[in-house]
């Protein structure tokens, strides 16, 4: 076991020294004047320009430049903000908490949907339940978030006014992010936690426990959501990656304080640095949760293990 | 066939058949934009500006006195092209590396499978937004952007199909038999990765319709005043207290073509499953 985790840890290293790279590049030719940022763009005089431009290495050779990047990556400097000279470090400790926190809630809230909605329906297949929840999964999954969010904006926010609309200032702010996120995500695992429940309901300990004279309770917590559960641990896992990597849409609609409105608001601005720190900083987080996940997934299954 | 008999064959060819006229609609709605609705999407007019739907204009008018039936399936045009153009180049780059590296295994697949996975440690969205940011607003770079996300997931799927395939005892056999690698895979292997591909696909499109909503939603998608489903969302939003209809148009559209899709898959899949 920890031996597979080991592999599938050394096996991320060369895809971030990838992304480092790819990022990099991205970093070149992303449209925008670092020096004219830095001044506001207001005509500063050319000596001006030049000092700035001394201090952030930008005539230095390519390959010097690439050096002093990761150099600077693994002292944790992601660089400063064009626009507001501020550490990206600092600007994305401040934003990126908010989005976890978004994304957690909005998977406990999922997953709180999901794993009974989709058992039950598994339990009373056929039923009216079961194929209502199948309607109302396929129709959210075929909504984009940021819809979703606007409607319940509109309806909850404005008509009814029971909830905030932006911002991130009181608990119930808190609520309708979280919801929207959760709906859309949940939308899938229903199904699969229904098709998951299906298939181990219709396996023969579970005929054999019923035979025994279990209770159909005891069968259902003890013996089948156990077995049920390994499909279910993967796809919340891959969901984490899908929420934070939905966040940029959820937060803009939401006027949400978190990296994705960062990440936005820095590519519209051309703040390069922020732009690659937060793009970076996103994509370890994503790949991180899933070499979690595979490695979560062969602790569960040991015939994961084996084929590497 | 593909039907099945019996009360179950009928439920489960129910979703290919919903699902295939729901985007057949759509197709023709796209295509026949013009006869749809004879008002020149583009065409402002400050005399209608923000009507209710109405006689004259079906689904009203915008802040700009545009139409929005007009640019509604003018919209459909745009986005549908994008969609299926970026599918279409994701299969073309996604397929083949998929199927050398499953065919080859060894070195062109360690290759292949780190190139894909560079691409795959982003999440979809973030990485199509980041890319919009270098390469620039547009229809044809958001084809682009989309297409280099989403290759590595069809490159998966097809390797695995390949994989899958070519372990199997007649492929050996036909290698004795002096089958070439181009006429095995031709042959043999490829038509058996179609079907997974083509499912795979088809969620492909819905996420791509999604993603581009998004894209245009955002404002680095395809740009106005060129019609897009979520730039006129965007558009709805504004004017939400004053306009509200705005919303309907391209809020019932986008959820609609992406049901279309779903379900096309879904019943892709299960009728190959009947298959066997």
């Amino acid at each position: 076991m920890p031996a597979y985790a080991l592999r599938r840890l050394l096996a991320t290293a060369p895809i971030l020294f990838g992304i480092t790279l790819l990022l990099f590049i991205l970093l070149q030719v992303l449209p925008g004047d670092p020096a004219r940022m830095a001044t506001g763009y207001r005509t500063p005089a050319p000596q001006a320009l030049d000092n700035i431009e001394g201090r952030m290495d930008i005539r230095a050779p390519l390959y010097r430049q690439y050096f002093n990047y990761i150099s600077a990556l693994s002292r944790g400097d992601l660089g400063r903000s064009y626009r507001t000279q501020r550490p990206v470090i600092s600007i994305i400790g401040e934003t990126l908490p908010n989005s976890l926190v978004l994304a957690m809630l909005a998977l406990l809230l999922e997953m709180s949907i999901s794993i009974p909605a989709g058992a039950i329906a598994a339990l009373k297949r056929g039923s009216l339940f079961d194929r209502g929840s199948i309607v109302a999964a396929t129709l959210l999954g075929a909504t984009p978030i940021f819809a979703l969010g606007l409607i319940f904006q509109l309806v909850l926010g404005v008509r009814l006014r029971w909830l905030p609309v932006t911002g991130a200032g009181s608990p119930s702010s808190y609520v309708m992010p979280a919801t929207v996120m959760a709906l859309v995500a949940a939308a899938y695992l229903t199904r699969v936690v229904r098709s998951s429940f299906l298939d181990v309901l219709a396996k023969d300990y579970i005929t054999a426990a019923r035979a025994n004279g279990l209770s159909e309770r005891r069968i259902l917590l003890v013996h089948a959501l156990k077995n049920a559960l390994a499909p279910i641990v993967t796809v919340a896992g891959v969901h984490f990656g899908f929420l934070i990597g939905s966040a940029v849409a959820t937060e803009v609609v939401f006027n949400w304080p978190g990296i994705g409105r960062q990440l936005f608001a820095a590519v519209m601005e051309r703040d390069r640095p922020v732009v690659v720190g937060a793009t970076l900083v996103i994509a370890a987080l994503f790949i991180l949760v899933n070499l979690l996940v595979d490695i979560l997934q062969a602790w569960v299954n040991p015939r994961v293990r084996a084929g590497l | 066939m593909l039907g099945g008999r019996g009360r179950l064959g009928r439920a489960r060819s129910r979703k290919l058949r919903i699902g295939f006229i729901i985007v057949a609609a759509l197709f023709l709605l796209a295509a026949g934009a013009d006869i749809v609705s004879s008002y020149d999407p583009l065409r402002q007019d400050n005399e209608a500006v923000l009507q209710t739907p109405g006689a004259t204009h079906f689904l009203g008018t915008d802040s700009l006195g545009r139409d929005n039936l007009a640019r509604l399936v003018h919209g459909a045009r745009v986005s549908l092209a994008v969609a299926i153009g970026s599918v279409a180049l994701m299969i073309l780059i996604g397929l083949p590396l998929g199927a050398a590296a499953g065919y080859f295994g060894g070195i062109v697949d360690s290759a292949i499978m780190r190139a894909a996975d560079v691409f795959l440690a982003f999440p979809f969205a973030l990485g199509a937004i980041v890319l919009m940011a270098v390469i620039g607003p547009g229809a044809a770079n958001v084809l682009v952007a989309l297409a280099l996300f989403g290759w590595p997931q069809i490159a998966r799927v097809a390797r695995a199909q390949v994989m899958n395939e070519a372990a199997k005892d007649y492929v050996a056999a036909v290698k004795v038999a002096g089958g070439s690698a181009w006429y095995i895979t031709r042959r043999h292997l490829l038509p058996n990765a179609v079907g997974p591909v083509a499912v795979f696909s088809l969620t492909g499109l819905s996420t791509a319709l999604l993603t581009e909503a998004t894209l245009s939603f955002l404002g680095i998608g395809i740009q106005l005043p060129y019609p897009a489903w979520g730039s006129m969302l965007a558009e709805a939003v504004g004017r939400l207290a004053i306009a509200p209809w705005l919303i309907l148009g391209p809020g019932v559209a986008v959820v609609l073509a992406c049901l279309g899709f779903n379900l096309l898959a879904e019943g892709l899949h299960e009728s190959l499953q009947i298959d066997g």
